[in-house]
């Protein structure tokens, strides 16, 4: 495992602070529902997800410049649920490999501040017949750039994969709406917050 | 009392109203009506101080002056239902009664819902989404009961809707009054408000008031329309 994987993953949206870094790797055997939360720092860290037949919810924080790789390796029927909390430089990459007669529910929420590059995958291969993989994005920004790349790679044509991104954002019509109901900008915002927590 | 004095609004620079004068008495219902574009709708937004217009004149709330207070602090007072209510997915109907209501009583509110006619879900959807035009009508009337605000501003809130529908804005019209309110009907439907218990018709064309006076004049328009002003 070295920098040419992760800059060959990312391509032009790698940077080269990344050559510097530490990578951390880490592996996960889930077999039952489980909240995992994960702190970033000025590493690289690269995360295999084994996931038989459970719901998995993972919140993923950084406020500086780092770099995280998830492996999904999905088993059974399978529910993902990532809340990515970014305030600082952020490349996120997804890979939700869905094997034989599974099928991987997986929702990603990013609340962004700053910058965010999320490149999210399901891979479904050959041999993987009657599989599915659902992937639904939602977008929260706050003054941030957010680039959300998803990819469906699906090469048994009996299995199938879906996508669907949501962007939270009210326009200046659906605020004057709002505002005519008595809310100020906050309380806009905040409701705005609250319906983003309740996916 | 609302008061408008000497309201003169621009919107894009061009002038909009001109010179009005205006009182709105708690317990009233009062009639604003004119052919399209003569400033009905423009004449509301800016008893609201919406940000897209510019004001010369002065509004008054029981003696306090509104004139230039932000919209949503207005609007803690004076309700106003738009003509199309826009749609907003991203925030869900209950969500939104949740913040804007002191007391959000969710049995009320749906038996309430039903009552206007709205469909069985419609708190789990987004605000007036995939509503109908008529539905988004009753959502309309739903907030103006709800709130509870001292006065109410309803923008062709009669138009597009069914009979039932009329029966029941006829009823809370009512209310209203009874509840001494400051109620403000803005409609093109002569059949619907002849039926009404109105105070006081205000006719505005290009801008101006023509008229204020008693309901009789909706007869002469009907048979001679606006030219006899």
């Amino acid at each position: 495992m070295d920098s040419k994987f992760f800059k060959d993953l990312f391509k032009k949206y790698y940077e080269k602070i990344f050559d510097n870094y530490k990578i951390i790797e880490k592996e996960f055997n889930i077999n039952k529902d489980q909240y995992i939360e994960i702190d970033l720092d000025k590493n690289i860290y690269y995360n295999v997800f084994n996931i038989n037949n459970s719901e998995v919810k993972i919140k993923i924080n950084n406020n500086d410049i780092s770099m995280i790789y998830n492996e999904f390796n999905i088993i059974g029927k399978v529910k993902i649920n990532i809340l990515i909390n970014n305030s600082g430089n952020l490349r996120i990459y997804n890979l939700y490999k869905v094997n034989n007669n599974s099928s991987s529910d997986s929702i990603e929420k990013i609340y962004n501040k700053n910058n965010v590059v999320l490149i999210s995958k399901i891979f479904i291969d050959k041999n993987s017949e009657n599989s599915e993989g659902k992937l639904s994005q939602y977008l929260l920004e706050e003054n941030g750039i957010s680039i959300l790349l998803p990819i469906l790679d699906i090469e048994n044509n009996k299995s199938k994969g879906f996508h669907g991104s949501k962007i939270f954002k009210l326009t200046e019509k659906e605020e004057n709406y709002l505002k005519y109901l008595s809310l100020n900008k906050e309380e806009i915002k905040n409701i705005l917050m609250r319906e983003f927590n309740f996916i | 009392m609302l008061k408008i004095e000497g309201l003169n609004v621009y919107s894009d620079n061009k002038k909009i109203l001109e010179n009005i004068n205006l009182e709105f008495e708690y317990g009233k219902l009062y009639l604003i009506f004119g052919p399209n574009g003569s400033g009905k709708t423009t004449l509301a937004k800016s008893i609201l101080n919406d940000e897209s217009l510019k004001k010369e004149g002065k509004i008054f709330l029981d003696n306090i002056d509104i004139t230039n207070e932000k919209t949503e602090n207005i609007a803690k007072y004076i309700f106003y239902s738009f003509q199309d209510p826009v749609e907003i997915e991203n925030i869900r109907t209950r969500t939104l009664l949740m913040y804007i209501l002191d007391n959000f009583d969710e049995k009320n509110i749906l038996s309430l819902g039903k009552d206007l006619g709205l469909p069985e879900d419609f708190l789990d959807r987004g605000v007036n989404y995939n509503l109908s035009g008529g539905e988004k009508k009753r959502f309309s009337l739903l907030l103006s009961i709800l709130l509870n605000r001292k006065i109410i501003i309803l923008d062709e809130i009669d138009s597009g809707v069914d009979i039932e529908f009329l029966n029941k804005l006829k009823y809370y019209l009512n209310q209203f009054k009874k509840e001494n309110k400051i109620v403000i009907l803005i409609s093109h439907n002569f059949k619907f408000v002849k039926e009404l218990d109105i105070d006081k018709v205000i006719i505005l064309i290009d801008g101006k008031i023509k008229y204020v006076g008693d309901k009789d004049i909706l007869n002469k328009i009907e048979e001679n329309g606006f030219k006899i002003f």
